[in-house]
């Protein structure tokens, strides 16, 4: 009988081992997901007693809802716009800091100061540049103008969203620099001589050799800053709270909103369960288009 | 360019490297400095967050 227990707990130690690992892991990676998908089933709105079941009530509202239909397009718009701009500076940083010169490192690490602020620090420090008395930025403008010029980034809707996505290109470009440094650094330097060797010019060996080979790197990079823009918070919460009116608000603030001010804590779980469907779907379009998964 | 040495076009081009690393840098670094400068001389007091 002995022998028998310790047969088995010689074969199933490895499994034994992980085991509270794994527990972890699906208690604290699975187990909220499956609870919000059952909240969002029920109606608890924080300010009632009933939290009964009511199916698929508060998905048939997801279509009606004309402001999240809203601020899924003001994402998409904000996503759209900063993203190939992010990569397109973070692409000519790179190609500046790619040839050996004295003090690059000091230069690649100043330019990394942005990306290790917290967001909502840098929505604050741009609220800052872009305040009208004391801002840089209208100080700037005026100089250029040569009269006083009232400019509310913050405030006028013509404004909002280049505010918003000078913000976010000044945060997030030198994380695709850093990504984009690190894979033009890793670019075959024998191909490159041979291209040169043969007369291509500049835009042959970047069309045909560069870019072919950074491929992965820009493909994890547009996912990644992809996915983070889709979630957009922080500085937008920071510099204008979603408004004028609701002209700035995203899928991140619309969701804060209902859930933290509205307290409609179901509808947030549907609202939050069809951000997962919509990114999952873009997510593996773009993953099989990349050819990273076979 | 056609008037200068290989030397000399080397020296230029790193010169124009560094103007523009400078210039990017100084660009990026604006606002941290800004905020530092803001909190610095109360500014945010003023202000409404």
């Amino acid at each position: 009988m002995g022998d028998r227990v310790s047969r088995y707990t010689d074969r199933n130690f490895k499994y034994l081992m992980v085991a509270p690992g794994i527990l972890i892991l699906l208690l604290v990676g699975i187990f909220p997901l499956i609870y919000s998908l059952v909240v969002s089933f029920q109606n608890i709105t924080m300010t009632e007693v009933d939290t009964s079941f009511q199916g698929l009530l508060n998905y048939k509202q997801l279509f009606k809802d004309a402001r999240l239909w809203q601020a899924l397009g003001h994402t998409a718009f904000i996503t759209a716009i900063a993203l190939p701009l992010e990569l397109f500076l973070g692409f000519l940083l790179a190609q500046l800091f790619l040839d050996r010169m004295p003090g690059r490192q000091i230069f690649v690490a100043l330019l990394v100061l942005p990306t290790v602020i917290s967001p909502i620090v840098a929505g604050a420090t741009w609220r800052l540049m872009f305040d009208v008395r004391f801002g840089p930025i209208g100080q700037i403008v005026n100089y250029f103008a040569g009269e006083s010029v009232t400019m509310l980034w913050t405030v006028n809707p013509s404004l909002v969203y280049p505010a918003i996505i000078i913000c976010e290109v000044w945060q997030w470009t030198p994380f695709m620099f850093l990504l984009l440094l690190a894979a033009l650094s890793n670019v075959d330097q024998s191909q490159l001589e041979a291209a040169e060797l043969d007369g291509a010019s500049y835009r042959r060996v970047l069309r045909q050799i560069v870019i072919p080979a950074i491929k992965p790197v820009i493909a994890i990079a547009v996912l990644i800053r992809g996915l983070d823009l889709f979630r957009i918070f922080d500085i937008i919460w920071a510099l204008t709270e979603g408004g004028p009116g609701s002209m700035t608000e995203t899928v991140s603030l619309y969701t804060y909103i209902i859930g933290f001010a509205q307290f409609d804590t179901s509808y947030t779980a549907a609202v939050a369960f069809l951000v997962v469907a919509l990114l999952t779907v873009v997510v593996t379009i773009v993953l099989r288009r990349m050819e990273l998964v076979k | 360019m056609s008037g200068f040495s290989r030397r000399q076009k080397k020296s230029l081009t790193l010169a124009a490297r560094y103007a523009a690393a400078t210039v990017v840098t100084l660009i990026f670094l604006l606002p941290v400095y800004w905020r530092k400068r803001s909190v610095k001389h109360a500014v945010l007091r003023s202000m409404k967050f």
